[in-house]
């Protein structure tokens, strides 16, 4: 099997950091852009949700692709437009593909391609589908609060839409996956499922930095989550190599989850990537969550610093903790 | 590390102005606090908690925390 094409769609309305900086006058934008690599944001307008960015990013890769081949997906997103049913479902129906397919959700953030590209594998191996449309989407600023300018700098919206087909070589290798659960209270939407009710009157707080926010929204624990890739992203990346017989000499680029520009350059200190194999490009998008990896290894094709051949490590991590790494062949 | 050493890279890391003393009091961000992270593993790989750099307010606790063998 192989990734026969991606594309990716990024919602109009975009966020600078001139406007971040004009709503919290106290918030250095050059000093931020310097720290987390990201001058500006695409952000969905108030009636546009993860589904639509789906239907755009899926429509645009089927301009490419006869959609009547298309016969599962995947849609990996953690902002849905309803609790059932299932957004891939609605999306089959707004694509206007054939009713004899597949289609699920599932609910992964950072490391969702990587995840997705497994499920696909797993899919066409088993000879369940031949070409599965593989779609992440999503739109962590619904989940932010207002105030909270820390992960309103961080995060961005946008969908990528990949296209897995089985193929005469293969050219996914083999996957390393984790989860460690213990972690799910640094990355966290506390209220609005069945757990805890969305609570109108809840309290709001403010941390060290000044960011205001409350458990109907997203809470994110820089540090410990900076702690958790530290501790899990090297071994990874080992183990992904190991497991494919490979060595980090012979792999011709590595795509991380760009997180943000200072957890890269510290990670790929310290596994000891070349920067020359080392993509890092989050300026215009921000973090899209689980579709960093689609849009940089899309944008490394265009940018011919990946060429047909080579060797690329992708590497995904984040709330769950999730986190997993394959190596393709482009 | 040399405890002089240890403060002075700080200092220039966390870009505090002015002299930095073992008991002048630090306010760490959340982006103060990944520099310290950064800083602590890069140095020492020596992994802490953020919930133990919250109770961080001077250097001299940031020492403790580094912990004694690791500074002459």
């Amino acid at each position: 099997m192989e990734i026969r094409t991606i594309e990716y769609y990024l919602p109009e309305n975009v966020l600078s950091n001139e406007l971040l900086a004009n709503e919290f006058p106290e918030w250095d934008a050059e000093k931020i852009n310097e720290k987390i690599g990201i001058n500006q944001r695409h952000v969905v307008a108030n009636d546009e949700t993860a589904l639509d960015l789906a239907f755009f990013a899926s429509e645009k890769v089927l301009k490419s692709f006869d959609k009547d081949l298309i016969d599962f997906i995947l849609l990996c997103t953690q902002s849905p437009d309803y609790y059932l049913p299932t957004s891939a479902c609605i999306l089959q129906n707004r694509l206007d593909l054939k009713t004899s397919i597949g289609a699920l959700d599932f609910n992964l953030g950072c490391s969702g391609f990587v995840y997705g590209l497994a499920l696909a594998k797993g899919l066409i191996q088993t000879r369940i589908a031949t070409n599965v449309l593989l779609v992440t989407a999503e739109t962590y600023s619904k989940h932010i609060h207002p105030k909270d300018k820390a992960n309103r700098s961080i995060f961005g919206d946008g969908a990528a839409a990949t296209i897995i087909s089985e193929s005469a070589v293969n050219k996914i290798f083999e996957f390393e996956l984790g989860t460690d659960g213990s972690g799910m209270n640094n990355l966290i939407v506390h209220n609005g499922a069945f757990r805890n009710k969305f609570n109108p009157s809840e309290k709001e707080t403010t941390d060290e930095s000044g960011n205001l926010s409350n458990n109907n929204y997203l809470y994110m624990n820089g540090p410990e989550i900076f702690n958790f890739t530290i501790e899990n992203v090297p071994a990874l990346v080992k183990k992904v190599l190991v497991r494919n017989s490979l060595s980090l000499e012979s792999i011709d680029y590595v795509i991380f989850h760009q997180a943000n520009k200072y957890m890269l350059d510290y990670l790929r200190k310290k596994v000891k990537i070349p920067i020359e194999k080392f993509y890092q490009n989050m300026e215009n998008t921000g973090n899209t969550v689980s579709s960093t990896i689609p849009i940089a290894l899309k944008d490394c094709i265009e940018k011919n610093l990946v060429k047909k051949g080579d060797k690329v490590l992708l590497a995904g991590f984040g709330v769950g903790y999730s986190w997993g790494a394959t190596i393709i062949q482009v | 590390m040399k405890k002089i050493d240890f403060i002075n890279e700080l200092k220039e890391l966390l870009e505090i102005e002015g002299e930095l003393l073992e008991t002048t009091p630090l306010h760490l961000t959340s982006l103060s606090t990944l520099t310290v992270i950064v800083f602590l593993d890069e140095n020492f790989n020596k992994r802490v908690k953020a919930v133990d750099l919250k109770n961080v307010s001077t250097i001299k606790d940031l020492i403790n925390l580094t912990g004694s063998e690791f500074l002459i």
